[in-house]
């Protein structure tokens, strides 16, 4: 035990040890001087004591602790006796502390400062702000402008740098630069609910700088339960129950029935061969994504459709029966050139002028004499024609003098004035497409007969379709599936509508029932294309397949089960674990009548329902996967902007 | 219960709560899709100001700002829960950006290096206690000097007494390597007994060659060479619970710049 005597405050010295420096001969183990180092780091110990001066005489004031007052007492200029050597005083370990402390953040600092001036705000700067790799695509296209692709503020100067620091950046409008949906990118999944929803940001489940190969795109299921009233726990547990008709929220675009093709129509032995064998005779399971879309008309129906297409003329112009003939012989004449009766007449007129000028009889010439007029057509007006020309079908004073006039204006013009008339009665350009293909010679020689009130003798037979004038009609074969003439008079017909009190309404009835006519007309395409009614409530026809559009936000993957239900070699009629796995055919459904309506979404699917159980066989607790994101998407018909695939470095060549 | 214990029980008591009100807040607003990294960034951000500002404190000490134990309790917890939120706001324990990743290897090392000083102050101080012998650091040398000039007059007492060099001879040989300054050191930090079997070594070595009256001269040299070897171990205790801080401090200081320029960096970045 050490004497606590020692260390009383008259017996030892005092110690410092918040000052900086400490006694050099101390550190080196020696016997530290009584006054240690002064504040700069000088030694204070180079005499032992500071003599004061009494009286005339100089004093010893070396403390007890060091011997108090020596013998031979202070020099007689008044210094200490007792000289030694100075030491070198060194820090003490506090000042050392917060030297290294000082030297670590000023070389913090002093780092940072060199990366953001070297290589001109490059690549060494770079490095202390950013915040770790992007994700591989955007890594790619932000390479040749950096930083600044996405932040405004990177390329400013320090000053203006700074103050980003202190505004807000429109980091979405950033992203939507190069990325497009479907709707507004700051509404709860781009779409306008009713519901009002907060304001969203693509940085509340995007965040970026998380490597290369990071995944900025999943969401957890909680999430989507922030904003949905009705939280799920999981699809096993409480995901509400499909829909009455799922998944089809609407009838199909073409009238097939499954049930009438796969039980009816190929019992008869003559159609057996052409009998589909499974789904996947008409279905094509290797591009199944969402929907399995149906193979072409030409891989399918065609076998049995195709020969009637052929056979579904429309008319569009007839030459009537008129009362009398307003036509203008000359005006013929000088469009069309004279006839071949004409020709013979005058032939006969100047042969009885030779041979009276041969006799030396007086020459008389002929009065032409003014034949009675009898129509060469017994029909009405064609319902086409008289609602292209407002005139009444079976009124001939009606129609006789406008049909007769667009008669002449078709000899003199060709098919110009029945282009004025259909873009007049759509309302805008149409005739482009409805008048495809309409040879202006044809239209000359058809009206050019119809005006000197005959029948136009086609040259030849028309095999290949399309337009040609058949006696007393212009008419249109299609050519093919598909055809776009037939498509353009059907969208027309479809889009002509009037007040029913209006004076249009019954001819405009009349011209729709000619060419929507599905038993011998070209109507007969919607006897499987359906009319619906579209957005604006204009009744179109659906020539393609119409996937479901009414759940933007549900994905399904055909391909993936369609392996999964039997690995071994799919066998999709299989009752167990093909295709009716999920779609089973309903024979009682009432699937036609559907198509009796434009409305598309009151109808009767062919399949039943697909039921939540279904699903829930496998998508359950410990089994497969069943979070949210596996059926829904958040963001609708996400896309990239055009300019995202241009070649900026070819237009500045240009 | 102990003052010292109360006063750390309440706070780890406050900082588990104050990390599951935080943490628990983090995870809600992360499921209304908001910006949690900003919340537990400033929080984070606010306790390793209120760390450093022990530093402050101990500069203060005439301010009455609360007892300096206290600051020492909060730094000790504010700095353990100043880890498991620096974990919360990463949410990973090593992030993907290079300065990212400088930050987080200096606050695991200021992280690591508190721990390792915390362990420091609460294992030595017990035995310096066992030592029985109380010693400020910084008059270590001045009570090393002493014991070594005492030890020399010993010596040359014994020699003029006896007229025998053995023991002299012993001492410029060993002993004056031993009482120069510190020794043992590395063995001392790690609690060994070196120091003891040297000794022990030393006096049995010489000891046979000397005669009854120089034994009494060896008996005294070994009483000091004794109170040296506690010195020494008070020397290295001691130097250890004021050598980590310099360590801990520089990093800590380090931290505090790279912390800066980040907050900078994301607000005008990620904001």
């Amino acid at each position: 035990m050490m004497d606590p005597e020692k260390f009383k405050h008259d017996s030892s010295r005092y110690e410092r040890p918040a000052n900086k420096f400490r006694c050099g001969r101390g550190a080196e183990w020696g016997k530290p001087c009584e006054f240690g180092p002064d504040t700069t780091g000088r030694c204070g110990g180079m005499s032992e004591c500071r003599p004061a001066k009494v009286d005339d005489r100089w004093e010893c004031r070396r403390s007890a602790i060091a011997g108090g007052p020596c013998e031979n007492g202070p020099d007689s200029d008044g210094s200490c006796c007792n000289k030694h050597p100075p030491c070198h005083p060194r820090r003490t370990i506090r000042s050392i502390r917060g030297l290294l402390a000082i030297g670590a953040f000023a070389i913090v600092v002093g780092v940072i400062a060199l990366m953001l001036t070297l290589d001109s705000g490059g690549a060494a700067r770079d490095s202390i702000i950013e915040a770790g790799n992007l994700t591989g695509g955007h890594a790619n296209f932000t390479s040749a402008k950096g930083c600044v692709s996405c932040h405004s503020a990177h390329d400013e100067n320090a000053g203006d740098w700074f103050l980003a620091a202190f505004t807000e950046e429109d980091m979405t409008g950033k992203c939507v630069d190069c990325h497009t949906f479907g709707g507004d990118p700051r509404h709860a999944h781009n779409a306008d609910f009713a519901s009002k929803l907060p304001t969203t940001k693509c940085v509340m489940c995007h965040t970026e700088h998380k490597g290369e190969d990071a995944d900025i795109k999943s969401m957890s299921d909680a999430q989507c339960n922030a904003c949905h009233k009705n939280e799920i726990d999981s699809f096993s547990a409480n995901h509400p129950t499909f829909s009455a008709n799922f998944p089809h929220d609407r009838r199909t675009s073409v009238q097939f029935n499954h049930t009438s093709h796969l039980s009816k129509y190929f019992v008869d032995k003559r159609y057996q061969e052409k009998a589909p064998t499974d789904c996947t005779s008409c279905h094509s399971v290797d591009t199944a994504a969402k929907a399995v879309e149906p193979a072409s008309f030409e891989e399918t129906c065609a076998t049995c459709h195709s020969p009637a297409i052929r056979e579904r003329e429309l008319v569009v112009l007839n030459l009537p029966e008129f009362e009398e003939n307003l036509i203008d012989r000359e005006a013929v004449s000088e469009a069309c050139g004279p006839t071949l009766e004409s020709w013979e007449l005058l032939r006969e007129q100047m042969t009885e002028i030779t041979d009276a000028v041969e006799a030396g009889d007086d020459v008389e010439i002929p009065e032409t004499e003014e034949e009675e007029y009898e129509a060469v057509s017994l029909e009405e007006a064609h319902p086409v024609s008289a609602y292209l020309l407002g005139t009444v079908a079976d009124d001939m004073e009606s129609y006789t003098e406008p049909i007769q006039e667009f008669v002449m204006r078709l000899a003199e013009e060709g098919p110009a004035p029945l282009a004025e008339l259909v873009d007049e009665k759509a309302g805008k350009e149409v005739s482009a497409a409805m008048l495809s293909g309409l040879n202006p010679e044809l239209v000359k020689r058809v009206a050019c007969a119809w005006a000197a009130n005959l029948e136009y003798e086609a040259p030849t037979e028309n095999e290949l379709g399309g337009w040609h004038g058949d006696a007393l009609e212009l008419r249109y074969t299609p050519m093919s599936h598909g055809d776009s003439v037939v498509k353009a008079w059907i969208a027309f017909a479809l889009a002509s509508d009037a007040d029913e009190n209006s004076d249009e309404a019954d001819a405009i009835e009349a011209m729709q029932s000619v060419i929507l006519d599905r038993k011998e007309g070209a109507g007969a395409c919607t006897k499987c294309h359906a009319i619906s009614e579209d957005e604006a409530g204009i009744r179109i026809a659906e020539w393609r397949y119409r996937p479901s559009d009414t759940r933007p936000f549900t994905t399904y993957s055909h391909g993936a089960h369609i392996t999964l239900l039997n690995p071994e070699g799919v066998n999709l009629m299989d009752p167990e674990h093909g295709c009716s796995t999920c779609h089973k055919i309903n024979e009682e459904a009432a699937y036609k009548e559907a198509f009796d309506h434009s409305d598309p979404h009151s109808f009767q699917s062919n399949f039943y329902a697909i039921e939540k159980e279904t699903c829930a066989q496998c998508h359950s607790e410990g089994q497969v996967q069943q979070d949210c994101q596996l059926c829904h998407v958040y963001h609708a018909d996400p896309g990239f902007d055009l300019r995202m695939v241009k070649n900026e470095d070819a237009e500045s060549v240009d | 219960m102990s003052a010292i214990a109360t006063r750390y029980t309440l706070l780890w008591g406050a900082a588990i709560v104050g990390l599951a009100i935080l943490g628990v807040y983090t995870y809600l607003a992360n499921l209304q899709l908001e910006r949690t990294e900003f919340i537990t960034g400033y929080s984070l951000f606010a306790l390793m100001i209120a760390l450093a500002l022990f530093n402050a404190r101990k500069k203060l000490a005439m301010v009455p700002l609360i007892r300096s134990a206290y600051w020492l309790a909060i730094h000790v917890v504010g700095g353990a829960a100043a880890v498991i939120l620096f974990f919360i706001h990463t949410g990973s324990i090593w992030p993907t950006g290079g300065y990212e990743q400088a930050l987080a290897l200096v606050f695991y090392l200021v992280s690591v290096s508190g721990i390792v000083g915390y362990a420091i102050q609460r294992v030595n101080p017990r035995r310096l206690v066992q030592t029985d012998l109380e010693i400020i650091y910084e008059r270590i040398p001045a009570e090393l000097a002493e014991i070594r000039e005492k030890a020399e007059a010993e010596i040359l007492a014994c020699t003029e007494g006896t007229g025998s060099d053995t023991l002299a001879r012993h001492y410029m040989e060993t002993l004056s390597w031993y009482f120069r300054r510190p020794r043992f050191i590395l063995n001392n930090v790690f609690g060994g007994k070196a120091v003891e079997h040297w000794l022990r070594l030393q006096y049995r070595t010489v000891n046979r060659y000397l005669n009854d009256n120089e034994r009494e001269y060896l008996d005294r040299i070994n009483d000091l060479a004794e109170m040296k070897a506690k010195i020494d171990v008070h020397y290295a205790c001691q130097g250890m619970m004021k050598g980590w801080l310099l360590v801990h401090l520089p990093l800590a200081a380090a931290v505090l710049g790279l912390m800066f320029w980040h907050v900078i960096v994301v607000n005008v970045y990620a904001l």
